[in-house]
């Protein structure tokens, strides 16, 4: 089994949405954007722009039709700020002209007046402000104050986590066409076209039915395109409905860089209690969640973490609280693991610094502590299976972690300023959208008269493969060879009301939508075939592009059987919907079971540091995957690879960085914020992927597990890694416990206290 | 007017010579596999093959098309991934990328495709750490390379090992399609414009074409690359001279420079990228003035002179500011030369940043040293990063001459340089770590192999 959308890719025939090929008279649109913080807005001139040439027109906040909001769970973001700016990169106009280079000089000529207002960007000072998205969230269980009295050790710390670039390859893009009688159409690359179209509806004061929006695929996306894919969406909407005329918009890097928001980052607090033995009895935890200017997605990010406020552990009294702060950055947004990663990093941070204070080994105290078949997570699901003690057993045993700590030993001790380091990392991250309604996905599948199949869903394409997996599902199904199968745009007019590409809940929903909608068209040919064939139609099943009956193979091809159909006048189409069954959560109450399943496993870090230099090189990580049945190994090895590289990232070189005073971020071109690179990927990745839980018929995907987001979580385990060899050179430092573990914070880690 | 030939097609194009070659692949029906995806140079989406007519037939090498002026590629073979194949088959690298999953998105890969085929049409030498070495400017976000390593290793270990007909081979294997072998000769019959120049005078353009490709974009730059006269790489009576238009990878693949530093090759893979230093020149590191260029840093440390339009000024002297020059307007540098190391002398080159390859230091610094029997007889230290200017640490090296190698030594050495340095905190470190930085790589250059 492949990635088939890859035969195009490697060709250069694949087609983004930058490569469509214009209609004659596309404008090219250009936004000019805030570069105060936070500010009222005094003026704004735009007649240097307007008298640029092939300027056609700009469009600003009083131009909009409808209602200038594209706020989705909280009401909170204009498309195109008016009398207040509330971060460096919110949009404010759109400057449309004949060509790109034209839109951009005049853009670079507007002016805009603004007062400067107090800015915040700390989520704390945020906090103290009282300037929270939400009401704060509570998750609790047990009776913490009583059982802290019980401990025997009671350890306090602080943790920071980063933020994160998506850095999709593909920028931001859309090209809007208008159609007759106010309808559009908008080719966007997003993860969530129905929210694309919702919003589009909004601003513009249209019916959706109106709006229709199409998707071919994504140059990556890992949330990035989630939400914010909209604004600018909807932008090449706006120009086009004003002007009649195709509007298409391609963010620059560096615009994209500036503009859109990114991993929350979290600065966090924590109490927690052990017993004489290392088991955890409180965990204690308080998120400042660094949410940005505007809602997003914000408040569902930090649901999240709550949801994975204990990692892979087990712990009977807990109360974790999350406030949402409003700060002036570009809104911050969904992803890869949304809000898990976090919550995980502050965790095994906290284990940590236990394992330090009370002086048993970290390890010790993971294993002892690991969730196990029957315990309760602080929201009230049971764990059912014992996948993450096992993957943990199975990785001691796959990345023979004695022997590697007996040589690593070896290695310290006779090396002066080369320092190796391990770590294990369990994970466990809960499936489904953990907002219960967005579990819902529709597919619509046609049978054309040749026999080849076409399949529409929700599903966005971003290179995660989701459209191989449906492709495989059909062909299944109706047993034919996959390329007499295909995967069409996702469109909003073929398939109403997606949920986005998110939660890693794609191919498993959007999967099973598609496979219900296939077994209903294999019904009736096979009542069409016992017709034919004078037979009971539960005798008759189809293999290898033939109707069977019982073990024996009839005449009937697959494509005779649908002509037949056809002309018999049987429907060769249908359309389905799935939704995740046996997920409900009481807000009220913080309790229900909000995932379909979890997905766990454990990936052991191997690293060598140069403690003198403060540089570092990953040498190996070996990871034991539970992903139920697989479906398709190359994809999934795939997943986990890539989302290992990209969790790495986060905890080593990627960092975001703001100017202290005029509060602009540093990172703002592909030069100065670094993601891995070949050179940095591991010398060793193995990952062995192993059977376990068995789920239900209609949970996930034919058995198999989701993939996109739990494996992001393995690479936590590099920072613990690097910070154990740096420990073995200087004892006493902790880093702080703040990712990333840039080069910088480690020669300062390791430099503490004996610098002059 | 510029003529060149895209793939299997004489072009003749009506446009400035500044003109990013990017825009005008991007303009044109059919060849929109080449992505833009920052321009400037640091994801190599954009990369395209260029073969430009030499001494032994056309050679090849992987740039960024996006950093590219196009009237450098006049009268050269400009190879996209549409060129690859001329029908529905598959290359050996397209095939084993779809095999082994090692494209996801897809946007990166026609630039990892082209980066491999550069590297198999021009590197000299044919191996798996080549390949892989090709790869050095090209971001995935999707597959942590780790697919892409196997893609690689596979198609290399099946390669035949160096054979002397290379293009032949390639051809044979289906790594290039047949025409390839018409393209020395169709070269040599375009037509010759050498549009005059009215513009900007651009080295290899790989800074320049980061902040000013739009301006540039109507321009008729003035191409040193031009002037055969700047590239050369000459050792004669103790001084090795080096034109200012040797590019990096000219530099890096240059034997006489590889006897006197056998590191240097190792060195010059951490300075950008392969498609960057297939541009990017000796002359425009050093007038770029960068407080962080890398070869100056180098070169202060082995105490170079530059010379422009026949004046020969000492390096540490043609910085006075940041990004200021001992240079007059007009003025063009033309050559840096170097005494050649007295024998015993070892040149030490650290340059330390957020990620080892296609980064920019944090601080950088190089050490040429003379030790003999524990004595120090020659110590010069230049250092990047720690001032607005590429910095000759010269008290350091004072204090170090005639200084045993001892704890005391390198301590004091670190006192005398933090006297001398001025960093500031920016995107690349807090001047903390910079003055730190700085005092990591004086006792890594000291020590590294003898106290350890």
């Amino acid at each position: 089994m492949k990635h088939f959308d890859a035969i195009l890719h490697v060709k250069g025939k694949s087609i983004f949405t930058a490569d469509m090929r214009e209609p004659v008279g596309t404008l090219h649109a250009a936004v000019f954007t805030s570069s105060c913080s936070h500010g009222k807005v005094l003026s704004l001139d735009l007649s240097r722009a307007e008298a640029h040439a092939g300027v056609i027109q700009i469009i600003t906040a009083e131009d909009i039709p409808g209602e200038n909001q594209i706020g989705n769970i909280v009401m909170d973001e204009p498309l195109l700020a008016g009398n207040t700016v509330h971060f460096i990169g919110e949009p404010v106009a759109i400057v449309l002209a004949e060509t790109r280079r034209q839109a951009y000089k005049a853009m670079n000529a507007i002016s805009m007046e603004v007062e400067e207002l107090k800015t915040v960007i700390d989520p704390r000072e945020a906090a103290k402000l009282g300037d929270l998205i939400v009401p704060p969230r509570t998750f609790s269980c047990g009776d913490t104050e009583t059982a802290l009295k019980k401990c025997t050790h009671v350890i306090k710390g602080t943790a920071e986590t980063g933020g994160q670039e998506h850095l999709y390859l593909e920028t931001q893009s859309a090209l809007c066409i208008p159609l007759e009688g106010n309808a559009l159409h908008i080719t966007s690359s997003t993860q969530g076209p129905s929210f694309v179209q919702k919003i589009t509806a909004r601003v513009l004061g249209l019916p959706v039915h109106l709006v229709q929006v199409d998707v071919v695929r994504l140059g990556g996306a890992f949330g990035g395109k989630e939400d914010q894919a909209t604004p600018w969406a909807v932008m090449t909407a706006l120009g086009a409905h004003l002007t009649g005329r195709p509007v298409k918009l391609i963010l620059k890097r560096h615009e994209d860089l500036v503009n859109t928001g990114k991993r929350h980052p979290y600065s966090s607090d924590f109490t927690i209690g052990l017993d004489e033995n290392g088991k955890i009895l409180v965990w204690e935890v308080n998120y400042y969640q660094n949410s940005g200017a505007a809602s997003d997605l914000s408040t569902a990010i930090l649901e999240r973490s709550l949801f994975h406020c204990t990692g892979s552990y087990f712990i009977p009294n807990v109360r974790a609280a999350g406030y949402c702060c409003r700060t002036n950055l570009a809104p911050n947004t969904a992803f890869r693991g949304f809000g898990g990663p976090q919550a995980m990093f502050i965790m095994e941070a906290a284990i940590y610094k236990a394992a330090v204070e009370t002086g048993i080994p970290v390890n010790k105290i993971q294993k002892k502590n690991l969730m196990k078949p029957g315990d309760c997570f602080p929201y009230g699901m049971e764990y059912p299976c014992d996948e993450i003690r096992s993957s943990w057993n199975l990785a001691e045993e796959f990345a023979h972690v004695a022997e590697t700590r007996r040589s690593v030993y070896k290695f310290n001790s006779e090396n002066r300023y080369l320092k190796k380091g391990i770590s294990m990392m369990p994970v466990c991250f809960g499936i489904s959208f953990t907002t219960t309604f967005l579990n819902q996905a529709s597919a619509l599948v046609h049978v054309y008269t040749d026999g080849s199949v076409g399949i529409s869903t929700g599903a966005v394409e971003m290179g995660q493969g989701v459209n191989s997996r449906i492709r495989q599902v059909a062909a299944d199904v109706f047993s034919i060879p996959v390329e007499q199968t295909r995967v069409e745009s996702t469109n909003t007019s073929r398939t109403a009301n997606t949920s986005p590409t998110a939660a890693s809940s794609g191919a498993d929903m959007n999967g099973n939508a598609a496979q219900i909608a296939c077994k209903e068209i294999r019904g009736r040919l096979l009542e069409v075939a016992s017709v034919i064939l004078d037979c009971e139609v539960k005798n008759l099943h189809l293999m290898n592009s033939k109707v069977w009956n019982k073990e024996k193979s009839t005449d009937i091809s697959w494509n005779q059987l649908v002509m037949k159909a056809y002309m018999s006048r049987t429907d060769l189409s249908s359309h389905a919907h799935y939704a995740t069954p046996g997920i409900h959560f009481n807000k009220a109450t913080e309790k229900g079971r909000p995932f379909a399943y979890h997905v766990s496993g454990t990936a052991v870090t191997e690293v060598t540091v140069d403690c003198l230099l403060g540089t570092y090189k990953i040498n190996s990580v070996n990871i034991i995957h539970h992903g139920g049945s697989q479906l398709n190994p190359l994809l999934d090895r795939g997943q986990v690879e890539g989302a290992l590289l990209q969790g790495i990232g986060w905890v080593t070189m990627e960092e975001l960085k703001w100017d202290s005073r005029s509060k602009r971020l540093l990172a703002d071109t592909l030069a100065t914020y670094k993601v891995p690179d070949i050179g940095f990927t591991p010398d060793e990745v193995n990952i062995l992927f192993a059977e376990g839980e068995v789920l239900e018929d209609g949970v996930g995907l034919k058995g198999s597990k989701a993939i996109g987001e739990p494996p992001f979580m393995y690479g936590i385990g590099a920072w613990f890694a690097i910070l154990d060899a740096m420990r073995t050179f200087n004892p006493n430092t902790s880093a702080n416990y703040t990712a990333p573990m840039t080069p910088e914070r480690v020669l300062m880690a390791l430099t503490e206290g004996k610098r002059s | 007017m510029i003529s060149f030939i895209c793939n299997n097609k004489e072009i003749t194009e009506d446009c400035a010579g500044g003109l990013p070659v990017l825009d005008w692949i991007r303009s044109q029906t059919g060849l929109k596999g080449t992505k833009e995806g920052c321009r400037e140079g640091d994801c190599g989406a954009c990369t395209v093959v260029v073969g430009k007519p030499g001494v032994t037939g056309v050679e090849y090498s992987a740039v960024c098309s996006c950093l590219l002026p196009i009237g450098e590629i006049e009268g050269c073979h400009l190879v996209t991934i549409e060129g690859l194949t001329t029908g529905d088959e598959l290359t050996p690298f397209q095939r084993s990328f779809y095999d082994e999953a090692a494209s996801q998105c897809g946007f990166c890969t026609p630039g990892m495709i082209m980066s491999l085929t550069g590297c198999l049409l021009g590197s000299s030498e044919l191996s798996a750490s080549a390949a892989m070495e090709s790869l050095d400017g090209n971001i995935c976000r999707c597959t942590g390379y780790i697919a892409v390593k196997r893609a690689v290793d596979r198609v290399m270990e099946e390669l035949p090992s160096n054979r002397e007909d290379r293009l032949e081979m390639l051809i044979e294997e289906g790594h290039v399609p047949a025409y390839f072998n018409t393209i020395s000769e169709r070269l040599s019959k375009l037509p010759v414009h050498k549009d005059p120049p009215d513009g900007t005078v651009i080295a290899g353009g790989t800074d320049i074409y980061v902040h000013s490709s739009d301006k540039l974009s109507d321009e008729q730059p003035g191409f040193l690359s031009r002037r055969d006269d700047l590239n050369f790489i000459h050792r004669d009576a103790g001084v090795v001279r080096i034109g200012a238009s040797i590019t990096f990878t000219q530099l890096r693949e240059s034997q006489a420079i590889e006897n006197i530093f056998p590191d240097m090759k190792d060195f010059l893979s951490r300075v950008s990228s392969t498609q960057i230093r297939s541009r990017a020149t000796v002359g425009g590191n050093i007038v770029n003035a960068s407080p962080i260029a890398d070869l100056a840093i180098v070169f202060l440390a082995l105490n170079a002179s530059v010379t422009t339009d026949g004046r020969s000024i000492p390096l540490c002297e043609f910085y006075l500011g940041y990004k200021k020059l001992n240079m007059k307007r007009g003025e063009i540098l033309t050559e840096v030369s170097f005494p050649i190391p007295e024998s015993g002398s070892v040149l030490s080159s650290l340059k330390v940043c957020k990620r080892e390859y296609l980064d920019i230091a944090s601080v950088n610094s190089s050490m040429l040293l003379k030790v003999e029997n524990g004595v120090i007889h020659q110590a010069r230290i230049s250092a990047g990063g720690v001032s607005p200017i590429p910095l000759l640490l010269a008290k350091t090296g004072e204090y170090l001459h005639g200084r045993t190698v001892s704890e005391k030594t390198v301590k004091d050495a670190c006192t005398v340089a933090a006297t001398e340095i001025s960093p500031i905190s920016d995107v690349r470190g807090s001047k903390e770590y910079k003055k730190e930085l700085l005092k990591a790589q004086i006792r890594a250059h000291l020590t590294r192999g003898t106290l350890e």
